[in-house]
């Protein structure tokens, strides 16, 4: 038996049935051939170490990409938004133990230092932003555990107390929130316009500098919009949206009328939900969807600029109204506006790298 | 909590509530095994796999009515065997009996392990390593290391020669072992303990 060199030893059948304890007459094999062999115990040890490592690596890796595949054709719906990252029961109770380690070492930690400097140590609150740039997309949890997925040339800004008090964060940009539940804790995005203050609920916040509205999109829960130019409170329920039009006037409107598509005014409108897969529009960019509902060319560009990270040109100003009705996902854009020219004519071509010119 | 109850916990989560987690978390626990039962039956491992991801699929398209189902162990299993000769038809099913000796069960790794610093820094070393395996040769290592499939039966399985599997399983393991210097494996612990503690004094 073994002296075998350890690369051996790793692909050794009989060895690697000892490691995961798949097989008694191996592991009574192995167990005999360490009584008789003490020297060997550390080398062996580490081996099996190795083995079982390696088992679990492989199945993580494996179960990994399944299962994000899997995801990928689950809809996202209400109830799904608020998928925090999901533990087995059995990952939990380890991640449990690892906690448990960890605050046991730190407790160790802060008392020796308590008794060593006679000072207790204090975690200071610390400022942290969030941005992204053209073209970018990120998803991020704060430090209260709610979720963020940030759409492009955005910004998000701590509040230096967060989660201490209350949960207060400042947003210029587009960005979707699933927030975690705590009643102690206001949860509170400031926009230019108007501040969002939220219990425990998921919504979309659209509010970029320079655009001609903003809104806000409930999806679950309850929120209450305080605007800032009318000093007026706005309660929102689940599948509403509020459109503000920032440079307009500040009307209100509480019924929903079908023509509010066609000329926004501000005030509560229902959420859209495309018909072909009952996607709420409003949020469909997290998913890495982009829908455009009887959209004006213009503000469609606009999205796509932002989207694709590319300036985008429209040359001849009778394009700018045309309106269109579409969906993508994981398209590149030369598919996309390629699809777009079947609906009404027009060219483009690549001025350079980053701009893009567009004429009939 | 049992495994099992925990299951049984997440699966009625799952159907009563329509709990997103629950339902990850039950497909986490079946899909190795899934796995397991599918490719000693004779499919390969690719259409198994599949066929996992559409009962899952499946499941949460339905799962507003699966609350009436006693046994859920029963169901999926019988669900997924079905799917499996439905779609495959051509396939000649090998007869395997599954009976209590050939249960599948994962390997013991995941409770003692970790829990030492060193161990995750292993573990991160061997993760690395082993996404840079082409998928063929990772699907031989899963096989083997996870779902614990003899290189008799993993060269049946994949239709591949037995010295293939072996030399497979051996270049990986190899590679890793070199990445992993035996010093290394064995000092790391105590230069973990010293390092941890060190970290620990200077805050």
């Amino acid at each position: 038996m073994p002296e075998k060199e350890d690369s051996h030893l790793l692909a050794n059948e009989s060895f690697i049935n000892y490691c995961l304890d798949r097989n008694e007459v191996d592991i009574s094999k192995w167990e005999e051939y360490l009584q008789a062999n003490p020297h060997e115990r550390e080398r062996i040890d580490a081996l099996k170490s190795i083995v079982r490592l390696t088992s679990k690596a492989v199945s993580e890796i494996e179960l990994q990409s399944q299962l994000e595949k899997l995801e990928q054709e689950i809809p996202l719906e209400e109830e799904q938004l608020s998928s925090l990252p999901f533990k087995t029961g059995r990952r939990s109770l380890s991640w449990m133990a690892v906690a448990a380690l960890i605050v046991g070492v730190l407790l160790i930690s802060t008392a020796a230092l308590y008794f060593l400097t006679g000072k207790k140590s204090e975690t200071a609150p610390v400022a942290a932003s969030f941005d992204t740039h053209k073209g970018q997309r990120r998803t991020f949890f704060l430090p209260d555990g709610s979720k963020v997925v940030l759409n492009a040339e955005s910004h998000i800004l701590l509040a230096e107390d967060f989660n201490i008090k209350q949960r207060v964060v400042k947003l210029s940009g587009e960005a979707f929130f699933d927030v975690t539940h705590d009643t102690s804790k206001p949860f509170i995005v400031q926009t230019h316009d108007m501040d969002i203050k939220v219990l425990g609920t998921a919504f979309n916040v659209k509010a970029y500098e320079g655009d001609e509205t903003s809104e806000t999109s409930l999806i679950r829960g309850r929120i209450e919009l305080s605007l800032k130019k009318d000093n007026k409170k706005v309660i929102l329920r689940p599948n509403e949206k509020y459109l503000l039009h920032t440079a307009g006037s500040l009307t209100v409107n509480k019924s929903i009328r079908k023509s509010e598509v066609f000329k926004p005014v501000s005030g509560l409108q229902p959420v859209h939900i495309s018909k072909k897969d009952a996607a709420v529009v409003e949020v469909a960019w997290t998913e890495n969807k982009l829908i455009f509902i009887d959209e004006p060319f213009e503000s469609l560009v606009k999205k796509l600029s932002r989207w694709y990270g590319v300036d985008i040109e429209i040359a001849d100003p009778a394009l700018k109204n045309t309106r269109y009705t579409a969906s993508f996902r994981n398209e590149n854009l030369n598919d996309v506006l390629t699809a777009l020219q079947f609906t009404k004519a027009f060219s483009f071509k690549h001025e350079n790298d980053s701009t893009i010119i567009i004429n009939k | 909590m049992s495994e099992k109850a925990i299951i049984n916990y997440c699966w009625n989560d799952f159907v009563n509530n329509e709990s997103r987690n629950g339902y990850y978390s039950v497909y986490q626990h079946y899909y190795a095994y899934l796995l397991y039962v599918g490719i000693k039956k004779g499919f390969d491992a690719e259409t198994v796999k599949d066929t996992v991801n559409d009962i899952f699929l499946y499941f949460w398209e339905k799962r507003f009515q699966l609350k009436h189902i006693q046994n859920h162990h029963n169901y999926i299993l019988t669900y997924f065997i079905r799917s499996l000769c439905k779609n495959n038809k051509d396939k000649t099913v090998l007869p395997v009996e599954m009976d209590d000796s050939d249960w599948f069960s994962a390997p013991p790794c995941d409770e003692q392990l970790l829990h030492d610093e060193h161990d995750k820094v292993l573990y991160d070393l061997i993760s690395k390593q082993i996404k840079q395996l082409t998928p063929k040769q990772r699907l031989l290592i899963y096989q083997k290391f996870y779902l614990g499939f003899s290189y008799d039966e993993i060269s049946r399985f994949n239709h591949i020669s037995i010295s293939t599997v072996y030399n497979t399983v051996y270049a990986a393991m190899d590679k890793l072992r070199r990445l992993l210097p035996r010093d290394t494996v064995i000092t790391l612990i105590s230069v973990m303990v010293i390092a941890f503690a060190i970290f620990f004094a200077i805050r």
